[in-house]
């Protein structure tokens, strides 16, 4: 190593994919992951968050805001987990399980839509300026920088609760404010591929540059993207669940994880079970997709596909 | 040194500049009237249209905006709409709290991260290796509110062991500071994992062993101190983003911070108070990663700004 090192120390954002993978090799990616029983346990979930998601109204033992006269004690309490209301009944007396069961369909499907957005936006700003360098490169990196100096959840919290949202704004703030990262890296991989000889190549082949950045860049792109397409949705659940505690999210009587807990927040000490079981759900669900990424990213990039 | 320094802060102010202008365009643009929300629902527009003059709403965009920036320079951050209170005297008095909150909890993340990340490292694949990293992931997918009233329920309600939720003593900041820390050392195990992973493979690392030195020197003389450089870029970040507040574990918790503070102006649309927290933010993050940069060659005397 040279005697002065680059002061361009990278900080691993809070998903972090921060080198430069290699492209798909032989061997499918997703070998890896079977063989991994970490992964395997993540996927494992993921697979039953979806299913429950889709399967939603045959799964829910009842109706998620169906009120229950029996739903509650006499002196008017919520009911802890029994033979009738398995994981127990909430402040209106509606079954807890149900409307978990209705509140994956919110988590999930705010997962993968702001990330995808977030994914989109990142890998569409990165490979353009990427690939045009200069002044517009110059730009990009300044717009990151100010968008990364910015207070991500505040400004989130700010534009959803001016914008009373539905569930697809919620998408959309989570993905407008969480692009940044995936950009970043889109970025400086176009930079180095973009210096490469098969770019040139066809360069000098007279292609246009549209096609050249979607045709010949993009591909090499595809597993970056895969893996923060995996990584980031645990990040955005954890955003959505945030927000709905907050009050901000997808509003009720749609039922949210973190909504369930948000309403059960002044009762939670005589009724805990309010706040672990959702909260069980998004820690796993968040969990899963990061260990799913985790093996995906080992999978995909061979310069860490040394470990034992 | 100086002159890399000189030239980052010059880009900081521009950064300033740009978040002040973003944050201003989204809130006037957006359908929210801070006028009505003063006035409340009852009120005549005629009384909506005077609070709207008072306080320079009608003017054109432009003008509130090189107004704001104009006050901004003078160090004046305006006034909040709801208490009749100058913006810079309530983020003065959130300060402090937010401050000892952001130590704390980097204080946790570092003591629970640190160790964790080291050991699984030093024995690379083993069960141990595993356990931590699916730990580091756990902490970090875990919801802050419901740890947050969790360990309030568990460890203040049932067990008595700490209050529930406020600030003054002490005890006050552990909970809210370890829920904190439970999230962030995840991702301190994880970067000081792969980073002595790395340092591990290095010449002089095998020539410290192979001269006969005990593994706990090695460690901490010489791979330690060069591991840790990621981990201080992870602190500069984590001194902007805590000090910009905290907003979930701050409400959780009834801590009077930069994030409850925030909180509370947003839900009234209080404009110049949103702005002022946005802006004291930004300039923490700033302020955090110019932190970090000044400590790199003190850590690793090859790093040199020139």
């Amino acid at each position: 190593m040279s005697d002065t090192m680059s002061v361009q120390v990278h900080v691993a954002p809070r998903t972090p994919v921060d080198r430069p993978m290699a492209t798909l090799t032989g061997r499918s990616p997703w070998s890896r992951v079977w063989r991994d029983p970490t992964a395997m346990a993540g996927l494992l979930v993921v697979a039953a968050v979806a299913i429950t998601a889709l399967l939603a109204p045959v799964l829910a033992p009842y109706d998620p805001s169906a009120q229950h006269p029996d739903g509650l004690t006499a002196d008017g309490r919520p009911l802890p987990p029994s033979g009738r209301f398995l994981l127990g009944t909430d402040l209106l007396g509606r079954d807890l399980l149900s409307r978990m069961v209705y509140g994956a369909r919110v988590s999930l499907m705010v997962g993968v839509v702001a990330n995808g957005a977030a994914v989109g936006i990142g890998a569409l700003l990165g490979i353009v300026a990427g690939y045009a360098g200069g002044w517009a490169g110059a730009l990009f990196m300044r717009l990151t920088d100010l968008m990364m100096a910015f207070p991500a959840l505040v400004l989130a919290i700010a534009l959803a609760a001016i914008l009373r949202p539905s569930l697809w704004i919620v998408a959309l703030v989570i993905g407008l404010v969480n692009w940044v990262w995936v950009a970043r890296v889109v970025y400086s991989q176009t930079l180095s591929l973009a210096r490469k000889e098969f770019v040139e190549a066809a360069r000098a082949l007279g292609a246009a540059a549209s096609r050249i950045l979607f045709r010949h860049l993009l591909p090499h792109l595809v597993p970056t993207l895969l893996v923060w397409g995996t990584l980031g949705i645990s990040t955005t659940v954890l955003f959505e669940a945030s927000l709905s505690f907050l009050g901000v999210g997808v509003r009720p009587p749609t039922p949210s994880w973190g909504g369930i807990i948000n309403e059960s927040q002044s009762y939670f000490l005589d009724a805990p079970w309010l706040v672990a079981f959702p909260g069980a759900a998004i820690l796993l669900t968040s969990l899963s997709f990061n260990l799913v990424g985790d093996a995906l990213r080992d999978a995909l990039d061979p310069r860490r596909g040394e470990r034992p | 040194m100086t002159r890399y320094l000189a030239g980052r802060l010059l880009q900081s102010v521009f950064v300033l500049v740009g978040v002040t202008l973003l944050t201003f365009l989204l809130l006037y643009v957006l359908p929210a009237d801070p006028a009505q929300m003063i006035a409340g629902r009852s009120a005549t527009p005629e009384t909506v249209q005077r609070i709207r003059s008072e306080l320079g709403l009608d003017q054109p965009l432009p003008v509130q905006y090189v107004r704001y920036v104009s006050r901004l320079l003078h160090g004046d951050l305006g006034r909040s709409y709801a208490q009749k209170v100058e913006v810079a005297e309530l983020l003065a008095s959130r300060l402090g709290p937010t401050a000892i909150l952001m130590l704390s909890g980097i204080g946790f993340e570092l003591l629970m991260g640190l160790p964790a990340g080291v050991a699984a490292a030093l024995r690379q694949g083993s069960r141990l290796d595993r356990l931590v990293m699916v730990l580091a992931f756990a902490g970090a997918s875990a919801p802050q509110f419901a740890v947050g009233l969790l360990l309030l329920y568990t460890l203040a309600f049932r067990a008595g062991l700490f209050p529930l939720g406020g600030y003054g003593s002490w005890a006050h900041v552990v909970l809210p500071a370890f829920t904190l820390g439970i999230a962030g050392a995840g991702w301190y195990a994880r970067v000081i994992r792969s980073s002595m992973i790395d340092v591990l493979g290095q010449e002089y690392v095998r020539t410290a062993r192979a001269k006969g030195l005990p593994t706990r020197r090695v460690v901490h003389k010489h791979m330690l101190r060069n591991a840790l450089i990621p981990v201080v870029s992870m602190v500069g970040l984590d001194i902007g983003t805590f000090m910009g507040g905290v907003v979930v574990v701050e409400s959780v918790f009834g801590w009077p911070g930069i994030g409850q503070l925030a909180w509370q102006a947003i839900q009234i649309v209080d404009i110049p108070v949103i702005l002022g927290v946005v802006t004291t933010s930004a300039l923490a993050i700033l302020l955090g990663n110019l932190l970090a940069d000044i400590c790199y060659p003190l850590l690793d005397p090859r790093i040199r700004y020139s």
